[in-house]
């Protein structure tokens, strides 16, 4: 294994970065200056024993372990356009995405990452938290900005010269809110990715937002779920309507505090391999192949995985159901198998979601 | 369960069982990447409670090694084998072997019950420290 040094060669932009200054070196002479500073070496000093062993100082770093030639000679070499040009879209100076759904720049490997900053679009302005951001707001002169819709968002801190910014990354980004869900007349469909989260789950914004277990506590058949999809069981609720176990487990509200999109779910759960078929080529989102062309599934892990765990999910289910039909209601109810819960009045308690 | 429920309705929440079971072996595979491949790819999963991330690779092992078997098996057997519930489908009935395989079964039954008491804690564990300095910053 490598020693760890702390420096890590980004070869998409022809820089070096520093893992433990959470900074990107692109001259030779800011480099060679760093690496002779002080800070650095008792930075890297307190970062590995003394035969430059990664002590962990953090899991984004275990990977810089890029050698003083290897850096040297990446910066010794002149760039190539397009490295050029990835460089260039982490200058500061550089509009930055001024909504949420605009183009953002790719996380840079071994910087580290707030999960939980709250930024302003509007001001582009990055606080902690929404106290803080809400301080800020208030504060800063002569201009107020008035915006008070905020998002939760990733950002690396990156250190430049004598600057420091930060700077959202282009995953795990927040669906815009304000984005219409309805195609105009005449248009076709969107594709059901580029739908919010939210709308793509079908979950309410109580189920997202309002943290879905207590939206499904309420009962009631019409609180939530897409119409058409209630099961026709005169114990219906919430609960048990179409997406039974995925309603009762917290997909919705987990998926929301990753800032996953409604495109991420699909790219990262898709059955089919992009570029296999005609499934979704059309608008450019993460196609695959056709759902008719059963050679095509028959040759897909991901498929057979799924059918495999639907056949054995289902001799379960029967073989479960079976012996609850064999015992008496009144053990039944005691087992509370799911969703039975004592305080619902309306005698429907043997009825849920859960197993 | 509701155990007024029919037949349909028990294939419905099996439906929904399975999609559970798929989206968590997906999910603990995502989350065993490394942090370059995690970059890189550029999206983080939630992270599953250490048991159910062992059964999640214990499926995933399985289902390899029984989709070899059952490929196998019915490309010996033919169209006219005694497992013929999908027609030409093949993944159907590559489904209904792999479904017979106890190694299977035993890990997808106690990942579904470890499943159902999964407690997600969504708060985020990279960069999760705040400095104790204020911190604001125009970008």
């Amino acid at each position: 294994m490598r020693p760890f040094t702390g420096l890590f060669v980004r070869h998409a932009a022809g820089c070096v970065m520093c893992a433990l200054f959470d900074t990107a070196k692109v001259q030779q002479s800011a480099l060679r200056s760093h690496l002779l500073s002080r800070t650095h070496k008792v930075a890297r000093a307190a970062a590995s024993d003394g035969a430059v062993v990664l002590v962990a100082p953090s899991a984004r770093a275990v990977v810089a372990m890029a050698t003083k030639n290897e850096c040297k000679a990446v910066l010794r070499t002149a760039r190539t356009p397009a490295q050029a040009g990835t460089l260039s879209r982490y200058d500061g100076a550089t509009p930055c995405p001024s909504a949420p759904d605009a183009s953002h720049v790719e996380a840079l490997p071994c910087l580290s990452l707030r999960l939980d900053t709250v930024a302003c679009f509007s001001c582009r302005a990055a606080s902690p938290s929404a106290a803080e951001s809400g301080n800020v707001h208030e504060a800063r002169e002569p201009r107020r900005c008035t915006n008070r819709s905020w998002f939760t968002v990733p950002t690396q801190k990156l250190k430049q010269n004598n600057k420091t910014w930060f700077f959202p990354d282009a995953f795990v980004r927040t669906p815009s809110v304000i984005a219409s869900t309805e195609p105009p007349a005449g248009a076709p469909a969107p594709s059901s990715a580029t739908l919010p989260l939210r709308l793509f789950l079908g979950a309410t914004g109580a189920d997202v937002n309002g943290r879905g277990r207590g939206a499904n506590d309420s009962g009631g058949s019409s609180s939530s779920g897409r119409p058409g999809e209630q099961l026709t069981t005169s114990e219906a609720s919430s609960a048990s309507q179409s997406g039974a176990l995925l309603r009762t487990f917290p997909f919705a509200e987990t998926l929301s505090d990753l800032h996953w999109t409604a495109q991420a779910v699909v790219d990262n759960f898709v059955f089919f391999p992009p570029d296999a078929g005609r499934w979704g080529s059309d608008d450019g989102f993460g196609g695959g192949a056709a759902a008719s062309d059963v050679r095509a599934r028959g040759s897909n892990p991901q498929w057979l995985l799924f059918c495999a765990l639907q056949s054995a999910v289902g001799a379960l289910f029967q073989s479960a159901l079976k012996h609850l039909r064999g015992c008496d209601l009144m053990i039944v109810r005691r087992l509370a198998v799911g969703g039975y819960r004592p305080q619902h009045s309306d005698g429907g308690g043997a009825a849920g979601g859960g197993l | 369960m509701n155990v007024n429920l029919g037949d349909p309705a028990v294939e419905r929440y099996a439906h929904d069982a399975a999609l559970l079971l798929y989206v968590s072996v997906r999910v603990a595979a995502l989350a065993g990447r490394s942090d370059v491949e995690r970059l890189a790819d550029g999206r983080c999963v939630p992270t599953l409670v250490p048991d159910n991330v062992l059964l999640a690779g214990q499926v995933q092992t399985e289902i390899t090694k029984a989709v070899e078997d059952a490929t196998d098996e019915i490309e010996t057997s033919g169209r006219g084998g005694a497992r013929n519930r999908g027609g030409d489908d093949p993944s159907a009935r590559i489904g209904d072997f792999v479904d017979g395989q106890r190694l299977f079964l035993a890990p997808v039954s106690t990942l579904l019950h470890g499943l159902c008491h999964e407690e997600y804690d969504p708060r985020p564990t990279a960069g999760a420290s705040r400095p104790r300095r204020r911190w604001t910053s125009a970008w």
